[in-house]
């Protein structure tokens, strides 16, 4: 709990991640409801609008928190090392608290967007567009979090210990770009319905849009093509990564090399 | 404490030039100096005693582990930076929490950072403080939190007069095992009761004692009645106690210190 406490303070204090985590996914929620085509007639056309929006940009929030967790795991290597040694810092613990502390940032971003999806997309449509499931939705987020965190920090130390920092940059934003290959593959030529399931991504995509808007998710969220998705095997899927990814995530931690973190310098 | 035998280490995998050329060190609870150049290994073989550089050959104990075994041993600490990097927080936030890792309250450090003047920087993170606050920082933390051996990778370097004065009385009357590096001779005046070795191109010589620092002469080639011989890049040189070419308190930069006696 002691690391919990610090690191949850750090990351709230984080710039970056209001910047891209907060202040860039507004500006797209605003797009969505002022600046692109907003044309829905009925209160429910407009929900499933608003919802589809959420969707996408709550992932892609979710995405810009791993990044965040990248650096801070790159920066922290030779001292995760150091303290698993020579202080009472388990890699276990570790992996807990840092979980735990992501976990609870990325529910206070999800009811942030939240609340401001509501809020922007009402006066647009003048309805009254309140989440059908907030509660479940901000679980959603939770769960994005913990998946999250733990893909960031498995992607980090693995190139850590045997690929070389050189590659950080790039390796810190696969959880954002694939958050954008995801979320924005729903609005065009449907991926298959099998990797739409297995996908994490897709998985945090479709709960959130469906904690939304109260129904089904559509494979296809442009226009709501396509048969109506499983809400249980995408819950059960996730739930599945995260328990992978933890295993995962704890057997690298413990095995955590120091290195230069100049080793991360492009130029 | 601390046993090396033969220790080889560096940043090159393989066969390429070791940064460390095999060390023997073996060091009880006592405090002992390294003075050496700058390039020749100190920092090196302190990240390698805990584990932060991969050791190529040889064998390193502390406490009798192999210290890429160890876990949880809270009796070790050191001031080099990289490990005080957990997370990105305050100046409190990082003494807090490394209070916390090592089971010991925080309250001494705060203490001490106060007496060193360095209250203001509390609230402040590590990357706004200067160069000496925070060499500064390292070293209170290095010392805080009962340790019973420290390792001090220069712990002077950046300090102003009063600070310097002050962390040389601290660390004479510090109750653990210190092992120190440093660039500077001057400093083993100020440490005289303490174990002194020199380290150059990866080797370490010594054993000599602080007091003796007056009484060591360097000389080029292997003269009679020698106490240590250094095989270098530069030649072989030896030391003599007593008289010899150069007196090593005299030297005036142990980076040129083999031109000074060619």
């Amino acid at each position: 709990m002691m690391l919990l406490k610090y690191y949850l303070k750090a990351l709230l204090s984080s710039r970056p991640l209001w910047a891209w985590g907060v202040g860039f996914t507004v500006f797209w929620l605003f797009m969505g409801a002022f600046v692109f085509g907003f044309n829905m007639t009925t209160k429910q056309e407009s929900l499933g609008y608003t919802s589809v929006w959420y969707s996408i940009i709550g992932l892609i929030a979710s995405g810009v928190i791993a990044t965040t967790i990248s650096y801070s795991v790159y920066y922290a290597n030779a001292s995760l090392a150091y303290s698993f040694r020579f202080t009472k810092l388990r890699p276990s613990t570790y992996v807990f608290s840092l979980m735990a502390g992501t976990a609870v940032v990325a529910t206070i971003i999800g009811a942030i967007l939240m609340a401001v999806s509501f809020l922007m997309y009402s006066y647009r449509s003048h309805y009254s567009l309140i989440p059908a499931m907030p509660i479940e939705s901000l679980a959603i987020f939770f769960l994005s979090g913990i998946f999250m965190f733990l893909l960031a920090v498995i992607l980090v130390v693995s190139v850590n210990n045997y690929a070389g920092l050189k590659s950080i940059s790039f390796v810190a934003f696969i959880p954002q770009i694939l958050s954008y290959i995801f979320a924005f593959s729903a609005l065009g030529q449907p991926l298959p319905v099998d990797l739409v399931y297995l996908s994490p991504f897709s998985d945090i995509q479709r709960l959130l849009m469906t904690t939304y808007y109260g129904h089904r998710a559509p494979l296809n969220l442009n226009g709501g093509i396509g048969p109506l998705l499983n809400t249980n095997v995408f819950i059960i899927s996730l739930l599945f990564w995260i328990a992978l990814l933890f295993a995962v995530c704890i057997i690298l931690v413990s095995r955590i090399r120091p290195a230069s973190i100049e080793e991360g310098r492009q130029v | 404490m601390i046993e090396l035998r033969n220790l080889r280490a560096g940043y090159n995998r393989g066969e390429g030039k070791q940064a460390l050329m095999g060390i023997d060190l073996v060091m009880e609870r006592e405090k002992v100096i390294i003075v050496g150049p700058n390039g020749s290994g100190k920092t090196t073989l302190f990240r390698s005693i805990i584990g932060l550089v991969r050791q190529n050959g040889g064998e390193a104990r502390i406490f009798g582990v192999d210290p890429n075994e160890i876990k949880g041993e809270l009796r070790i600490s050191t001031n080099l930076p990289e490990v005080y990097r957990l997370i990105s927080g305050s100046v409190s936030d990082i003494m807090d929490m490394y209070a916390e890792l090592k089971d010991f309250p925080s309250k001494d450090v705060y203490i001490l950072l106060q007496e060193f003047g360095l209250s203001d920087i509390l609230s402040k993170r590590i990357f706004n403080l200067s160069t000496g606050q925070q060499k500064m920082l390292c070293n209170l933390l290095a010392v805080s939190f009962n340790p019973a051996l420290v390792l001090l990778d220069e712990p002077f370097e950046n300090l102003d007069q009063s600070r310097r004065s002050r962390y040389f009385d601290l660390l004479n009357t510090l109750d653990a095992a210190v092992l120190l590096n440093t660039h500077e001779l001057d400093i083993v005046k100020r440490l005289k009761d303490w174990y002194l070795y020199f380290m150059f191109q990866g080797r370490l010589y010594g054993k000599f004692k602080g007091s003796q620092i007056d009484d060591l002469y360097l000389n080029k080639g292997e003269v009679a009645g020698n106490i240590s011989v250094w095989n270098t890049d530069l030649g072989t040189f030896s030391i003599t106690l007593g008289k010899g070419s150069v007196r090593i308190s005299n030297i005036r930069n142990l980076n040129s210190m083999f031109d000074e006696v060619a």
